[in-house]
């Protein structure tokens, strides 16, 4: 997947989990040997990465967050999880 | 001393048993000493407490974990836990209705040991047949969905094939291959001049890496350990004593390393009587190598002791007798000769291996 490619209906990869951890107070991306930690938007997202579109998720996040302007945060964020391989495009495969 | 972080990673080591014997085998030499292990239930409070305590990650390992009847118990109790679940397997038990009951249970990834990139040369090491096995069990988990890591251990005798095991692991379509290089501690430091490459063998990994990190970019990562005897600076052992991980062994002793047994005079703490919380808190063992105050010199004063920690203590004591000396392979230390004098004799003479038994080493 190249940097810039758009994702049209993200899902999270076989084996990659969202997770709250309440000890730690804190979002997390769970995949073999590894997390992420993910702030509050970057949860929202991934959160969302259920097969729905990325247009929708974008308009979701946008009424969320109240200053909105959040397209290119969103493609950017999922193209970066996309590219470490924790995200498929429903629409490609 | 401040109070440390709490770990993230547990090591379950649910069994020494295994049906392999790699000649570099990370169990301990004396396996029949701690042959009895611990039941269904108590894994089941260790893993409720490893959970309490603030791990997000645990890696079902052993021996073989596939001998273990109670798996699948221990896979969901751990999903229930929402403890995410790694399973490190040699694969020759992993038929299609395991791996899928194992999936049905909550397991979330897969570790697939292989020793060579030829069946023959495979079998050899492994002191039986186990190729054909692993090779059908990736198949299985991929079509089960499981992320799947091929685990090859490097070493002399295996290195001249990297190609060949590059290429297999994107035929065999996984989604990770890590490329350790042997760490020399247990098994491996009994057989360690027939397993310690040459530097041109070391050298041509790394470029055969790099260029095949390109070739296969997309398809599969590649993580390469290098070795630490070929580096002027130790490897960030655990990445400090007792700040991430913890390792549970078969019989319920807990060892912030899975080697540390190698070293003796440790006392250590035990599952059957002690909380996962207890030990990792204030246990002296856990203790006794965090921080930097337990440092001696060259660490003591120096820029990398929180980027090191010191090195390795099990390397320190198998090489040194002392737990507490400078790791060795870095080249401040007063004993790096140690790790030049190995070296030197590596591969001079034909060295016949010592295969892990249960037995021990003679």
């Amino acid at each position: 997947m190249t940097k810039h490619e758009t994702i049209g209906r993200p899902t999270l990869a076989p084996g990659v989990r969202y997770r709250w951890d309440d000890i730690r107070q804190q979002h997390q991306l769970l995949f073999p040997e590894g997390m992420l930690v993910l702030n509050e938007s970057g949860a929202a997202i991934v959160q969302r990465c259920d097969g729905r579109s990325a247009e929708a998720i974008r308009e979701q996040l946008a009424k969320l967050v109240s200053h909105g302007q959040l397209d290119d945060d969103v493609d950017e964020f999922l193209s970066r999880l996309a590219t470490r391989g924790w995200i498929n495009d429903a629409d490609t495969s | 001393m401040p109070t440390p972080p709490r770990p993230l990673a547990l090591l379950a080591e649910l069994t020494y048993r295994c049906p392999l014997k790699c000649p570099y085998c990370s169990n301990p030499l004396q396996l029949r000493r701690y042959a009895q292990e611990l039941d269904t239930e108590t894994w089941k409070r260790v893993l409720a407490e490893a959970a309490s305590l603030g791990v997000v990650q645990v890696h079902f390992s052993g021996g073989e974990p596939m001998v273990r009847r109670d798996l699948c118990e221990l896979t969901g109790a751990a999903h229930e836990l929402q403890l995410y679940s790694n399973l490190s397997t040699g694969a020759t038990l992993a038929d299609f209705a395991k791996l899928q009951e194992l999936k049905s249970s909550g397991l979330d990834a897969l570790q697939i040991s292989l020793l060579d990139s030829d069946g023959d040369a495979n079998d050899q090491l492994a002191g039986g047949r186990s190729f054909d096995k692993k090779r059908q069990a990736v198949e299985h988990a991929k079509e089960l969905e499981f992320p799947v890591t091929l685990n090859v251990v490097l070493h002399r005798q295996n290195l001249d094939h990297l190609e060949a095991i590059l290429d297999l692991a994107s035929d065999w379509h996984v989604d990770k291959l890590e490329l350790a290089h042997v760490q020399y501690t247990g098994w491996a430091f009994l057989n360690r001049a027939a397993l310690l490459p040459n530097p041109g063998q070391v050298q041509r990994a790394s470029d055969l890496v790099a260029k095949a990190r390109e070739q296969f970019a997309g398809q599969f990562e590649i993580q390469h350990v290098l070795p630490d005897y070929f580096q002027s600076y130790p490897k960030a052992c655990l990445q400090g004593w007792g700040q991430v991980f913890m390792t549970v062994a078969p019989d319920g002793a807990v060892l912030p390393c899975q080697t540390a047994r190698e070293i003796s005079g440790l006392d250590f703490p035990e599952v059957r009587t002690s909380s996962l919380e207890q030990i990792w808190f204030t246990d002296p063992l856990f203790q006794r190598f965090r921080g930097t105050d337990w440092m001696p010199e060259p660490c003591r004063s120096c820029d990398r002791r929180e980027i090191d920690f010191g090195g390795c203590r099990c390397q320190a004591y198998l090489l040194t007798g002392d737990v507490s000396a400078t790791d060795p392979v870095c080249h401040l230390s007063p004993q790096h000769h140690l790790i030049e004098d190995a070296l030197g004799e590596a591969g001079g003479l034909p060295h016949e291996l010592s295969y892990r038994t249960m037995d021990g080493a003679l």
